[in-house]
């Protein structure tokens, strides 16, 4: 790892180098001597109180420059570990870059690289590397549950709990490795019953560790809500509506592909993108189907996905592409028209799945107005599966034989395949009983378990924002409910040891030679080091610190 | 008088001898320094030579051309395999010795080397004039030589500890050394000082052995020495006997725990909690009253057993009354009463891994006194210090055995790379490459030292055919085919080893689960009409059997671990304010050259070794 070699004092703006603002704060770190910067400022430096602030013009050769706020933190007690310099200027970016420009052009500073300071923190081991993990997190947060989470890094929480995991492993080896070199002084059955408690234990707290990975991270940490739907169906009104209060905070999200359009809203605490499809283009006699591509890419990551049909210009194609995705919500638009009934019952939703059924008129602009739905006819039994829209559904025929839950509900339950694959493991379960206990502690077991459940039925009529903001929010909650880690190097590796654990007890199976089981036991080993972050490779160390942006 | 020497010993204990033993085949002039009257390579403790690890460093020995296994051989009173059941990787050997049988053949065979001159003196002093050593006996005789090897054992600074009763000296009627002060005063030893202890010995004909299980001599566990028939026996064997502690025994123990010296405070050494004195575990483990106890003879004419697992520095009424308790042992009657020795040791972080003393070229150590316990440790050292002293005074490139491949080089490395706060011992854990460190592998191991450094020559030939035979008989076992037809899937069924679906190599048979490769292979190649060496069949099949999982580990580990072989640039590094003062201070007595040194220093922190590891060469 060479990024950053030199030991050279480095200035950056630490507060964003976009927008003007108030206040920009500048950061000088790894100067010798404070005394040094002296010409730069009509403070008298040899007065300078640590850690406090004093008003100061900066300067340079008679010229004022600007007037502002510096405080002063000496090596050991900075951020940096170096000595650190931090000044509160006019947040101008002409004058921020003048600023920068002086103090590069005539104080011998350097630019600072993207992550430097934290770099040099880590190095002066003001930060642990999982700590620099956390910061990355806190800083780049755009939901609670990551601000909290990067925090709980930050504070070395996480790590804590990675720690017992090791602590819990180091047992398992003592077992075996006991049972080697202690051959004579522990007998055979009590060296196996500590294994077996042993691995017991470690398993339950690998479990626990990964089903706080189970489900998709990029849903967590950029959450998108996507509308799809033919033109007309109405996305766009229903993107205006949910927009609508939050405009305020609304923002262009850069660096989006321009065929589609998406803004982000916030709610309860997060984040959301809010992507419209309408770009992507179709047309009502054939399918363009790069569009269609596109639109399954974007719905294949989102977080909740909106299908808009309207039964009045329904192209059964278009319909059929739908079928392996799994809805949140099926908006069945222009109920205020008369015939709406007669129209829907002409289009066939019987392969559309979906968590929720209602209707919605867009008439009002503003609100809109969304009211519960039934479907009679092939889409019978498919509503069945997801509880009843209002009031008990109607037992049906063709109810036992109804499909297209049930493969999903073999594919999901993450408890499901884990008992069935693990084969060693399964009595061990039974054996441990508090399994269950622990599970429910935890929430939910992954973010799909809900699909498994009956769906809470629509049960109000009214304006389509609030209701639909209740529904995305809930499904956030319940998705973060089981605290899920966020960093993608740690989940990687917990499911790398957790998928590790269960193969060496497939391995172990019928295995005697105890020299062999210790041998598969250090392999494990090696990643639960690497999750530690005690033997870090380069790599590691590099993908850090490319997500850092400058100042920081 | 004045004598001259080029290499110089000073102890004659198992470092001592075997560093004089090893240093002799040098063509140089060798002195072996012992006080009078002292037997030479001496079991003090436990009668035993090998055991779990332990077993794997004698036949490392045994293979480079040094003493320990021929005269283990000779003085073999019991065998035994240990670990039998628990893989090939872990079995090590253990043989009971007669400890004079063992002293008198160690005597005679340095006796054979023309250029060791074994002196019996005191050492009274030890000066340092220009590149030499100047050693001054008692009796006035005076020593010079350019190379020292300090094989001192317990005897720096030894007290010994019976209940209330304290002795300076390093062993039960032995004079404790002194000379050696001025010279210390310049060695750096570690803040604590070791403690080990020895059970009481017990008159044979007091013990009823008619309660106690029997465990026989094992006619099939090898020898030591590769040029001994593996399983002829040089002398008489004999059982040894194993009976237990109770509550009782316990209870006694307890009862005087103010009159022990470890719990009393009068013993403030730190003790191997590997191998704890019937105190700890009464203390200790409270809720445990039954504790093995392994009754072994001392030799085949003395009139004292050994009861291994009853160590005690407790009173000597204490021990008369908890001994008579154990089943068996009713009658007992104590010859030498049990005791601890508290000795100060040399901190090894000071060493090099040639086992010199860094600040003091020329000057090295071996044995107990770098804190190691165990007789197969201190002549590990011994045989590495004895080696690298030679070398280093013919200025030739000195050995470091790697610890990848052998026992001798973790424990050197491990020594050499930390401070101790206990007596080492050496654990089969404590190698990471253990399904590859075996026994029956180790002339493949170390013939390549051995050959390169010309010692024994003797050797050359039995290692060179078993080397040999190997390569064909892995070619052999490469080579042949068992093809999925009626003959040979009945032949399979025949001989349970499993089912044939398809064509499969021998070597494939013998890796198949549930079966022992060595009487697969054993039976295989008297079917081919093939005749090897049964050292060969056993190391090829078990060889066969872990080659997957060696791969796999060394994969893993090498993947994860790249970096660890990086060499640490200290020049640049060492006054880095990134590192912290206490990381700093191991760092510079220990001076790690490589990062996966850095990495098994105790204390060294992740943020030291994530900044190191940014700026490896």
């Amino acid at each position: 790892m060479n990024f950053y070699t030199d030991e050279l004092p480095i200035v950056a703006c630490s507060t964003g180098t976009t927008s003007n603002t108030a206040i920009a704060v500048i950061r000088l770190s790894g100067f010798k001597k404070l005394s040094d910067l002296q010409k730069f400022f009509s403070f008298n430096l040899d007065k300078t109180e640590n850690r406090k602030s004093h008003l100061t013009n900066i300067i340079f050769n008679d010229q004022v420059f600007d007037n502002g706020l510096m405080v002063f933190f000496p090596e050991g007690q900075s951020y940096t570990g170096e000595n650190v310099l931090e000044l509160s200027v006019h947040g101008n970016q002409l004058n921020i870059q003048r600023i920068l420009n002086l103090f590069i052009k005539e104080g011998g500073l350097r630019s600072a690289h993207p992550g430097e300071f934290t770099y040099r923190a880590l190095k002066n081991k003001k930060l642990s590397l999982s700590q620099v993990e956390g910061l990355d997190m806190l800083l780049n947060a755009n939901s609670s549950l990551m601000l909290s989470q990067g925090l709980d890094i930050l504070q070395g929480d996480l790590h804590a709990q990675y720690l017992a995991l090791y602590d819990s492993y180091l047992k398992l080896k003592a077992a075996v490795e006991i049972s080697i070199d202690f051959s004579e002084d522990v007998g055979v059955e009590e060296t196996q019953k500590l294994f077996q408690t042993s691995f017991d234990k470690f398993f339950k707290l690998i479990s626990a560790l990964k089903t706080r990975t189970e489900g998709n991270v990029s849903a967590l940490l950029s959450p998108e809500i996507v509308l799809v739907g033919q033109t007309n169906a109405g996305k766009s009104s229903l993107f205006n509506i949910l927009l609508k209060h939050d405009r305020s905070i609304v923002s262009n999200i850069a660096g989006t592909t321009r065929d589609y359009v998406s803004e982000v809203i916030h709610l309860d605490g997060t984040n959301f993108k809010l992507v419209d499809t309408a770009g992507i283009r179709e047309s009502n006699d054939v399918i363009e189907n790069i569009g269609i591509d596109r639109a399954m890419g974007i719905l294949s990551r989102a977080f909740y996905k909106i299908l808009i049909v309207n039964p009045f210009e329904t192209n059964a194609e278009y319909l059929k592409k739908f079928e392996d995705i799994e809805f949140d919500f099926l908006v069945i638009s222009h109920s205020d028209n008369d015939d709406f009934s007669a129209r829907v019952s002409l289009v066939n939703f019987s392969k559309i799945k979906t968590k929720m059924l209602a209707k919605a008129s867009f008439k009002n602009s503003d609100s809109g107005s969304i009211e519960p739905l039934e479907l009679s006819g092939p889409m019978g039994p498919l509503l069945m599966n997801f509880g009843p829209m209002e009031g008990p559904p109607g037992p049906h025929p063709n109810f036992e034989q109804n499909a297209p839950i049930e493969p999903l509900l073999e594919n999901l339950g993450p408890i499901e395949p884990l008992s069935k694959n693990l084969g060693p493991i399964e009595p061990l379960l039974e054996k441990l009983g508090p399994i269950e206990p622990l599970l429910e502690k935890l929430g939910p077991i992954g973010p799909n378990s809900q699909n498994t459940g009956s769906i809470e039925p629509l049960k109000t009529s009214g304006p389509i924002e609030p209701v639909l903001k209740t529904q995305i929010t809930e499904k956030f909650n319940k998705l973060t409910a089981n605290n899920p880690i966020l960093l993608e190097r740690h989940r990687d590796v917990i499911n790398k040891i957790h998928l590790e654990s269960i193969n060496f007890s497939n391995n172990i199976k019928g295995i005697d030679d105890v020299a062999i089981l210790s041998s598969e036991l250090n392999i494990l080993g090696h990643s639960l080091t690497e999750l530690i972050g005690i033997v870090s490779p380069d790599d590691v160390l590099n993908s850090i610190f490319s997500n850092f942006c400058i100042g920081k | 008088m004045n004598k001259s020497f080029d290499i110089l010993i000073i102890g004659g204990g198992h470092a001592g001898s075997e560093a004089a033993w090893i240093s002799s085949q040098f063509d140089l002039r060798v002195g072996l320094v012992s006080g009078p009257g002292a037997s030479l390579a001496s079991t003090p403790c436990n009668p035993a030579i090998g055991g779990v690890g332990k077993g794997q460093v004698v036949r490392e020995i045994d293979a480079l051309g040094g003493l320990m296994g021929i005269v283990a051989d000779k003085a073999g009173i019991q065998y035994r395999t240990l670990n039998e059941s628990k893989g090939f990787a872990v079995q090590s050997t253990r043989v009971q010795v007669d400890k004079e049988l063992y002293t008198k053949y160690a005597e005679e065979l340095l006796n054979t080397r023309d250029n060791l001159e074994i002196v019996r003196a005191m050492v009274k002093a030890v000066v340092r004039t220009d590149g030499k050593f100047i050693v001054t006996t008692e009796d006035g005789i005076v020593l010079e030589a350019s190379k020292v090897i300090i094989t001192t054992g317990t005897f720096l600074g030894g007290k010994l500890h019976t209940g209330e009763e304290q002795t300076a000296g390093g062993r039960v009627e032995c004079k404790e050394s002194v000379g050696l002060n001025d010279l210390f005063s310049e060695i750096k030893t570690l803040p604590n000082r070791f403690k080990t202890g020895t059970p009481p010995r017990i008159d044979r004909k007091t013990i009823n052995y008619s309660v106690m299980d029997p465990q026989e001599s094992d006619s099939g566990t090898r020898n030591f020495h590769t040029l001994n028939e593996s399983f002829d026996r040089n002398s008489k064997q004999v059982a040894c006997y194993l009976t237990r502690t109770n509550s009782e025994t316990l209870s006694i123990i307890r009862a005087n725990k103010e009159r022990s010296p470890i719990f009393n405070g009068q013993i403030k050494g730190v003790g191997p909690r590997y191998c704890p004195s019937i105190e700890d575990k009464a203390f200790r483990y409270t809720d445990k009253d039954v504790h093995h106890v392994f009754v072994e003879p001392e030799g085949l004419d003395l009139e004292t057993i050994y009861p291994n697992g009853v160590s005690t520095s407790l009173p000597k009424d204490v021990q008369e009354s908890f001994i008579q308790t154990i089943s068996g042992m009713e009658n007992a009657k104590i010859l030498v009463h049990g005791y601890a020795v508290e000795y100060d040791v040399v901190d090894t972080s000071q060493l090099s891994r040639v086992m010199e003393y860094k600040e003091i070229p020329g000057l090295f150590f071996a044995g107990q006194v770098c804190g190691t316990s165990g007789y197969e440790e201190a002549a590990g050292q011994g045989i590495i210090a004895g080696i690298n002293a030679s070398l280093a005074f013919l200025g030739k490139e000195s050995l470091i055995l790697d610890r990848n491949d052998s026992y001798i080089g973790v424990m050197i490395e491990d020594l050499v790379s930390n401070k101790r706060d206990e007596p080492y011992r050496l654990f089969t854990a404590r190698s990471e490459n253990r399904l590859y460190v075996r026994e029956d592998n180790t002339i493949q191991r170390m013939n390549k030292y051995r050959k390169h450094l010309r010692l024994s020559k003797k050797l050359d030939f039995f290692q060179e055919s078993i080397l040999d035979e190997i390569e064909i008989l892995e070619k052999l076992i490469d080579s042949t085919m068992y093809y999925s037809n009626i003959d040979n899937k009945e032949y399979f069924l025949s001989k349970e080893y499993g089912t044939l679906e398809s064509n499969i190599s021998l070597k494939e048979l013998l890796r198949r689960p549930n079966l022992n490769p060595v009487k697969v292979l054993e039976a295989e190649s008297l079917r081919m009409g093939a005749s090897f060496h049964s050292d060969v069949i056993r190391t090829v099949a078990v060889a066969a059997k872990y080659e997957g999982y060696i791969d796999r580990a060394v994969i893993e580990s090498e993947k994860i671990n790249r970096m660890s072989k990086k060499k640490i640039d200290w020049s640049v590094l060492a006054d880095s304010k990134n590192i912290s003062f206490e990381c700093k201070l191991r760092i510079k007595t220990i001076r790690p050259e490589t990062f996966g040194q850095l990495q098994r220093i105790e204390g060294i922190r992740p943020a030291t070794l994530a900044y190191v590891a940014g700026n490896l060469v």
